[in-house]
């Protein structure tokens, strides 16, 4: 393989129903409180919530001066159950995937979400796997160049 | 090498302190919850807690009488440490959701909201 395929992979249950849940991710203005790391700012550009339609905002970092726009194209759409859109970093050449799923677990929501396709641009030799993997390879990689 | 790769290769090198980093990629933890999985007692689960967070892999933060645990977010070199932004990126982002869909539910769950 040319270049790493990576992917990270998160698991959550939620506090609300898929219904709600799902309003959380296709809602533009409810979408902007939550999306991006702890002390972002994220402003969507546009969320035209269709096969092919675009996804577009800023996630903006003031504690570390960085702002970075990142877009893609839903791919799948199931209501309250599934969420598939393509993520395309601003500068960056490589496209990746994000899968959402919601799956109603009692009173509430488990919510998946996976990022794969991920392309490390510091590292051109790895095969692809998840975060396991990583560890186990840093080692190797650590081992070698020690 | 220096002595900081070495640090990280040490404490890399244990199954125990690997699965702790994995659960910590899911997200924040406590001390406990972190153990629970483990099989072992608390006091060895803090001895490899304390292992990863001298090579600067895991950063604790005190809340009342709870220790949280998380990756450090520059605790990798390259292609990992690379990976632990995007899962601090979504761990963070699915926390925020958490809330946000908290609040929806308990306004929906009162009329005059």
């Amino acid at each position: 393989m040319s270049e790493a395929r990576l992917m990270v992979e998160i698991d959550r249950v939620l506090p609300a129903p898929p219904a709600t849940v799902y309003r959380a991710l296709t809602d533009p203005e409810l979408y902007q409180r939550w999306m991006g790391p702890d002390g972002s700012v994220t402003t969507i550009e546009e969320m035209d919530l269709r096969i092919g339609g675009r996804l577009a905002f800023r996630v903006r970092l003031p504690e570390h001066d960085m702002e970075f726009g990142i877009h893609g194209f839903y791919e799948e759409i199931e209501p309250e159950r599934r969420l598939v859109h393509s993520w395309l970093v601003e500068g960056d050449d490589d496209v990746s995937t994000v899968v959402m799923t919601l799956e109603s677990v009692g009173d509430g929501t488990r919510l998946s979400i996976t990022h794969h396709g991920l392309t490390s641009p510091e590292d051109v030799s790895q095969n692809q796997g998840g975060w396991t993997h990583q560890l186990d390879r840093l080692e190797t990689v650590l081992a070698t160049a020690g | 090498m220096n002595r900081e790769v070495d640090a990280v290769f040490a404490a890399l090198a244990d199954p125990s302190r690997r699965a702790i980093l994995e659960r910590l990629a899911a997200g924040e933890a406590t001390v406990g919850a972190v153990a629970a999985p483990l099989d072992m007692a608390l006091p060895s689960v803090s001895k490899h807690v304390k292992v990863l967070e001298r090579a600067g892999l895991v950063v604790r933060r005190v809340r009342g009488r709870e220790h949280w645990l998380r990756l450090a977010p520059h605790g990798f070199a390259s292609a990992a440490d690379w990976m632990t932004h995007y899962a601090q990126f979504w761990s963070d982002s699915a926390d925020r959701l958490a809330e946000v869909v908290a609040d929806l539910s308990s306004n929906e769950g009162d009329p005059h909201e």
